[in-house]
């Protein structure tokens, strides 16, 4: 624990973690000067290293409050309406920051047990800027009340925490924070307590209030002592002073140890001055009898505040940042792990339009071969077109000639049949062909001269030709004379099939 | 509200917002333009090799029926050759028919052309002309069934539509009417088939 020059900053801390202790009340004005607080905590920032340490700022005393409430059973925002109704029943017409933290729900009771903190916005909002301007990372804002230490204990304890106007008590009950209390005495009620007349060995003798504090700051409360604190003032002649401030603070804890003692069994008493106050513990404890102190206590406080800081800084606690600063910080790891991830998305996209650009370059002589090709395919399958067309008119031309021209008939070979089949005795004397339209026809003439009867042998050839799978039809026109004395003549006519 | 304006608030609130944001205008102003080009330029690649493969196969096709229709008409060519000339030859049907009818004994007594007839059936753009012929001959049997057998063998569309064979004073004698086919200019053929009374055809009708 370090005192940040004359202003009320305490800083508390444990390996890299510093905890800042703001104190509205004392010595110091938030509203009139913020230059020399936001001044003082940068001189100790620069004296500790603590510059971009992360800071967690504990409220404590006036203007925040820390109570451990039952509510209806409502949900999380009503939950917290109902706080902020509550609170304001303390607050005025201060608007504060809250936060409420469920301890245990009883759904049987339709009631919830919340730990609920609020903290004057103004006083907020300042101490987090100086701090931010003092060069401190802020990572959270809570009442000091609505703290405790990290670890699970299964006793009972009080935990005391004397602060300059009042003092809180912490009551958990294996582990979990029971029952808040403020009660009005602080270190400055002990701060006025010197200030009263000393009898001293010299006389009367009257501090002023910067040599009370010292006197405190020094000597603290010199309980079991007898050594003389300031020249001709001994530690015996100033404890009837600070006896009434101590009693009625044994007064406060004994009340609550006899409750949490019914209640609970045996309780542990734990007592921190923050600042320290030497000899402070001691003398409460030795006055109340019932209460035994486990021997465990810390040694300092920054040995208390060791316990819970780092805890705090990393699990969830009362948080009393303005909503803003909440909102900032429950999003900025998201925004971070969205800035990387679009930055790697860009970075690794960024050269694909190149590199679709050059896979379409590479490619278009590849295009431009197969337009060619198509093309001249094209070209090729139209002029196979034109020659297939005139091809067909062709073929088709050739079958209207065929179906026009008329039938060839194969005249002679028929002539040389008909002279070829004539007997022998019969000579052709005029042998006429004509290819009429309606059939092609022979008219044969001749001589017949011989010993048979020109009729029996003409008719025997008619036979012969009748025959013949060339002629339709072979008829005798005309057989004049028999042919045995004198020639005969005859005329017969062939149709061609 | 004014506990809501804090500087490292709107900050994160900025980075939270812009960081989806700038990878989204890198996707749509960048990206997405590259990859369309790219996907445009994919599937003019792909219409291309589509175009090429349709026109190929295409042609293919076409030459297989093509050749279909060569097979079929060489078989058609085969069994019925075509029996005309594709234009009027009739210097070359006159050389033709004296070189075959001029056989040894053969008297050639005249050949002698008449006018070109169109045959039936035909039309105004499609007709088949003949190429008439008289020839006038004179010999002795032997040499006349050799002219005969040599007109029968001749390399010409020749079709005999009359033969008058007939023993005179001091032999025989042989006329024979011949025609040889062929396809008129159009000029013949608008006249032939104006002489055989065929319509022109009416264009409106087409």
């Amino acid at each position: 624990m370090a005192d940040a020059g004359g202003a009320s900053v305490f800083v508390a801390r444990s390996g890299p973690t510093p905890v800042l202790l703001a104190r509205s009340w004392f010595g110091f004005d938030l509203d009139a000067s913020d230059d020399s607080f936001r001044d003082a905590l940068r001189a100790f920032v620069g004296e500790h290293d603590a510059a971009r340490l992360p800071t967690l700022v504990a409220f404590a005393g006036s203007g925040a409050m820390a109570q451990r409430l039952t509510l209806p059973l409502l949900r999380a925002r009503l939950l917290k309406a109902a706080v902020e109704t509550r609170f304001a029943q303390y607050s005025g017409a201060r608007a504060l920051y809250t936060d409420v933290r469920v301890l245990r729900r009883d759904p049987a009771a339709r009631r919830v047990h919340v730990l609920a903190a609020g903290v004057e916005r103004r006083l907020a909002r300042r101490v987090g800027n100086a701090a931010r301007r003092a060069g401190l990372r802020l990572r959270g804002m809570t009442a000091l009340a609505g703290l405790f230490p990290a670890g699970r204990s299964e006793s009972t304890v009080l935990q005391v925490i004397v602060e300059e106007r009042a003092t809180t008590l912490q009551l958990f009950e294996a582990g979990q924070l029971t029952a808040i209390r403020d009660v009005l005495i602080g270190r400055r009620d002990l701060v006025a307590a010197y200030q009263r007349p000393i009898l001293s060995d010299r006389g009367p003798v009257t501090l002023s209030a910067a040599q009370a504090e010292a006197l405190l700051a020094d000597a603290g409360v010199p309980f079991g002592r007898d050594d003389e604190l300031r020249p001709g003032i001994t530690a015996r002649q100033v404890r009837p002073l600070l006896n009434p401030v101590l009693q009625r603070l044994q007064q406060e804890l004994a009340q609550t140890l006899e409750h949490a003692a019914a209640a609970s069994g045996p309780v542990q008493l734990r007592i921190r001055a923050l600042p320290a106050i030497a000899g402070l513990a001691e003398a409460l404890e030795s006055e109340l009898e019932r209460v035994r102190a486990d021997g465990a206590r810390p040694s300092s406080d920054g040995d208390y505040l060791a316990g819970f800081a780092p805890a705090v800084l990393r699990g969830p606690t009362l948080d009393l940042r303005p909503p803003a600063e909440r909102l900032a910080a429950r999003l900025a790891r998201p925004a971070l792990v969205a800035a990387a991830c679009s930055g790697v998305a860009i970075s690794a996209n960024v050269a694909e339009p190149q590199r679709a650009a050059a896979r379409v370059a590479a490619d278009a002589p590849v295009l431009a071969a197969l337009r060619a090709q198509a093309d001249l395919a094209e070209e090729w399958y139209a002029t196979a077109q034109r020659d297939h067309a005139k091809l067909q008119q062709e073929l088709q031309s050739r079958r209207r000639y065929r179906d026009l021209q008329p039938r060839t008939t194969p005249v002679v070979p028929l002539l040389r049949g008909v002279f070829a089949s004539a007997p022998a005795e019969c000579t052709l004397t005029d042998v006429r062909f004509a290819d009429a339209g309606e059939g092609a026809l022979f008219i044969v003439r001749g001589r017949y001269a011989g010993p048979s009867s020109a009729s029996v042998v003409i008719d025997r050839w008619m036979r012969q030709l009748n025959q013949s799978v060339v002629f339709a039809e072979a008829g005798v026109t005309t057989v004049e004379g028999s042919g045995q004395s004198e020639p005969a003549t005859f005329e017969f006519k062939l149709q061609l099939r | 509200m004014r506990d809501w304006i804090e500087l490292r608030c709107l900050i994160v609130i900025g980075v939270l917002a812009a960081a989806p944001l700038a990878v989204l205008v890198q996707v749509l102003a960048w990206q997405l333009p590259a990859l369309q080009a790219e996907h445009w330029h994919s599937t003019g690649l792909a219409v291309e090799q589509r175009r090429l493969d349709a026109a190929v196969a295409q042609t293919r096709a076409l030459c297989d029926r093509d050749a279909q229709l060569r097979r079929i008409a060489a078989q058609a060519s085969s069994a019925q050759p075509d029996r005309w000339l594709p234009e009027r030859r009739r210097d070359f049907v006159f050389d033709a028919l004296a070189a075959a009818v001029a056989q040894p004994g053969v008297g050639v007594n005249a050949i002698q052309a008449r006018p070109p007839i169109a045959y039936p059936g035909g039309s105004h753009d499609r007709l088949l002309a003949a190429e008439r012929i008289v020839l006038e001959l004179r010999g002795d049997y032997a040499a006349l069934t050799r002219a005969l057998d040599a007109l029968a063998a001749i390399d010409l569309p020749l079709r005999i539509t009359s033969v008058h064979w007939r023993m005179v004073n001091d032999g025989l004698a042989l006329t024979l009417d011949v025609e040889t086919a062929f396809v008129p200019d159009p000029e013949l053929r608008a006249a032939l088939a104006d002489a055989a009374g065929w319509k022109e055809p009416d264009p409106d009708e087409e």
